[in-house]
């Protein structure tokens, strides 16, 4: 089913993606409020590569969760006016699939954990019910025909007639081909005969305890019957990681996954998080604001500012020498208990999106600020073999 | 060692127990313990910081040093001679409710104070809140909300307008944010607008409760660059209250941890980190900071479990059920506040 339906997006080099599993080209989003057009996204250039973890870093308000937002095509449009770009995973353009295939993506390969579990989960479902019913949704297929194989091995005529197994197997078999016939969608509306698909609701909801297990859920038989507001928010993040999960996501996003929780909660999730990273192997985009979070657990980071990815690099390469004047101003202010001086705070604050500085974002702010600066926006080049930045003071480097 | 004339704000036994519910049938809620037999002592010029996680009551004791939530139980001395708060601990302990430790309360406790002489202090004791974004009265001016602790402390009125001009100035903003209100400020400047509102009438201690949490990495630093500055100049005393231990690290003189009510560890910035003889939840939260250097990767140290809830504390030590030393004795006794170091107090039966 993945791979068939190509659809209408166009072919793409099959060499330039080989290694990665999103390639996200001059993101450009806009919004439209009362007050005027918000540039919130000004050609954002990204890719996540097989198996990393990439982590994206920003203040508030610089982009981080939008770009996250527009590839999974989350953002309410309008206010949101998605205006150029591209985001390639697997040969297809996500920006411009139509909605019944981005539905297939959507959750089911690519999935996303928000900041706040509470407020992302339904309050009066139980926790272990949502679950199953994203794995129902994205998994039809595996759990209809684990559900037909298991009921097909039953009597085929009980005393009453044909046997309820068979019955119930045979409406697997058929939900499998053809969700929304006629049959089902009678069934769903005939009270008695709702309880036709108990059993792949059973299905459903084994698969859900084990991906609870996996998240390490304390008692996940117990947790299953449990509603959101019964659980602490540590416990909330693992259900809402376990769901997305629950569909083996070849790109997890995590925005800010921990930031609603305290430290001690935090390494717990965190530690989890890498730990199924591991077993699992899929990429990850890890949505922070926090720089110790990114030197713990990520392998590359993007900075971003104000809309503009500024500077990409491997993470010992980042912290050992950052490049961009703002990451060297990030990361110069973050609090070193050891220092007895006053922090190198970064002047000025976070610009209006709405009437954003002209050329480089950042020149306000900047100690280095030139007037080519002022004027144009900087190209993002390649100074150093596998580090992009976007600033007029690296220039590419001829050598490669 | 440096004689102490005076100790600013001393809080001896002090306890705080919220009421539950009451039901339509049946019992009435337990209540919640936010904190129980605090004792501590704030020296004049010195910044204490006050680390733990969220829900373990360290606002709570923040609004009720300064007597803006009435404890339960205990008492609150402020500005009190060091012989006067033995003997007031002592007739505590003693259980003698004699006229002298009425007269030591009446004096020095802010719990005991009439309401028109505590008014008087208020303007010596000043908080500043979480979250700026609340915080300011979103109808008022700026100039308005600088000028209204002046109003109430009857500072004449021809000195406002200059006054505020030079708290704007010491916080770093402009005259002409002088006729704006709060809503057109970033979180940034609306903090520095509440800690201008804080220091308005050169208060001596000032509660900092979570000041820094509700902003970026950038802002932050530019706050507590503020805050030092205040410091440095003015020598007033902080409570400064975080959950982010590098910060409380990076602002503290000496620094309180308190888990579920009970400050488990007291003692100077530097002990916390190196001192042999530390409480095994303090090891577990400078174990699950995330260091910022690709360089020391190190797993983090894993507490298990969540914090108990406060309405059914564990018994004996509160930290028992996540404690990775934790034996039976813990479950029976809580262990007291034992001075290792020279200032420097453990909780904790086995260090």
């Amino acid at each position: 089913m993945r791979s068939e339906d190509a659809g209408p997006a166009q072919s793409v080099n099959q060499d330039s993606i080989a290694a990665r599993v999103l390639d996200l080209k001059d993101l450009r989003v806009h919004f439209e409020t009362y007050k005027g057009t918000v540039r919130a996204l000004d050609g954002v250039t990204l890719d996540i590569r097989t198996g990393e973890i990439l982590g994206l870093v920003g203040e508030t308000g610089c982009g981080k969760t939008v770009t996250a937002l527009s590839l999974l095509r989350l953002l309410n449009t309008p206010p949101a006016r998605i205006l150029s770009g591209q985001a390639l995973f697997d040969g297809k353009d996500l920006l411009s699939l139509p909605p019944r295939e981005m539905n297939a993506v959507r959750g089911n390969r690519i999935a996303i954990v928000f900041q706040e579990a509470m407020s992302s989960l339904n309050p009066v479902m139980t926790v272990g019910d949502q679950v199953a019913e994203s794995i129902l949704l994205h998994q039809r297929e595996s759990v209809c025909d684990a559900v037909e194989a298991r009921l097909v091995e039953g009597p085929a005529l009980s005393l009453w007639g044909v046997s309820r197994r068979r019955i119930f197997g045979w409406a697997a078999k058929r939900y499998r081909v053809q969700p929304r016939s006629l049959l089902f969608r009678v069934l769903e509306r005939v009270p008695i005969l709702r309880r036709w698909d108990t059993p792949l609701r059973e299905e459903a909801l084994r698969r859900t305890k084990e991906v609870f297990e996996k998240v390490r859920l304390p008692e996940p038989e117990a947790a299953l019957k449990k509603f959101p507001h019964e659980m602490s928010g540590g416990m909330q993040q693992r259900v809402a990681i376990g769901m997305a999960l629950s569909c083996n996501p070849d790109l997890l996003i995590l925005d800010e996954p921990t930031t609603a929780l305290d430290v001690t909660i935090e390494a717990q999730i965190l530690q989890l998080i890498k730990g199924l990273q591991a077993d699992f192997g899929m990429s990850v985009l890890l949505i922070t604001h926090d720089l110790g979070i990114v030197a713990q657990t990520c392998d590359r980071v993007a900075v971003m500012y104000a809309g503009n990815v500024v500077e990409v690099a491997n993470v010992f390469d980042l912290f050992r020498r950052p490049l961009h004047p703002y990451t060297v101003a990030l990361l110069q202010a973050i609090v070193a208990p050891e220092n007895l001086d006053d922090l190198q705070a970064i002047e000025g604050s976070v610009p209006d999106l709405i009437r954003p500085p002209t050329g480089c974002r950042f020149h306000p702010r900047c100690p280095h600020a030139m007037d080519v600066c002022r004027a144009v926006k900087p190209p993002t080049t390649e100074p150093f073999p596998g580090r992009t930045v976007a600033c007029y003071l690296f220039p590419e480097d001829e050598n490669h | 060692m440096r004689i102490i004339e005076h100790v600013l704000i001393s809080a001896t036994s002090l306890t705080k127990t919220f009421a539950g519910r009451e039901r339509l049938i049946g019992k009435p809620e337990d209540p919640v313990h936010a904190f129980d037999s605090i004792n501590l002592d704030i020296l004049p010029g010195e910044t204490l910081g006050l680390v733990g996680e969220s829900g373990c009551g360290k606002t709570t004791l923040g609004k009720s040093l300064i007597n803006l939530l009435p404890p339960t139980n205990g008492d609150v001395f402020y500005n009190i001679p060091p012989d006067a708060l033995h003997e007031a601990r002592r007739l505590r302990a003693d259980g003698s409710d004699g006229g002298r430790l009425a007269e030591i309360e009446n004096r020095y406790s802010l719990i005991h104070q009439k309401s028109r002489s505590m008014r008087r202090l208020r303007k010596e004791l000043q908080i500043v809140l979480q979250d700026p974004f609340s915080a300011l009265n979103p109808r008022m001016l700026v100039r308005d909300i600088l000028a209204e602790p002046m109003k109430t402390h009857a500072v004449p009125r021809e000195e406002w307008l200059n006054r505020t001009l030079a708290l704007l100035n010491r916080v770093g903003l402009h005259e002409d944010h002088l006729w704006r209100f709060p809503h057109e400020f970033s979180g940034g400047q609306r903090q520095r607008i509440c800690i201008a509102r804080a220091i308005a009438l050169d208060p001596r201690f000032i509660v900092l409760d979570e000041p820094t949490s509700a902003l970026d990495v950038s802002v932050q630093a530019q706050i507590l660059n503020l805050l030092r500055r205040l410091r440095r100049e003015q020598r007033t005393t902080f409570l400064f209250i975080s959950h982010h231990l590098r910060v409380v690290r990076f602002m503290a003189d000496r620094i309180a941890v308190m888990y579920l009510g009970k400050v488990v560890q007291i003692g100077k910035t530097e002990h916390l980190q190196d001192s042999p003889s530390r409480h095994p939840y303090t090891e577990a939260l400078l174990g699950s900071v995330p260091e910022p250097d690709p360089f020391h990767r190190e797993p983090p140290q894993l507490l298990p479990g969540e914090l108990p809830s406060a309405r059914h504390p564990p018994s004996g030590c509160r930290f028992r059920t996540r404690c990775p030393i934790a034996q039976a004795m813990c479950a029976e006794t809580e262990p007291p506040l034992v001075e290792h170091e020279p200032g420097h107090f453990v909780a904790c039966h086995f260090r």
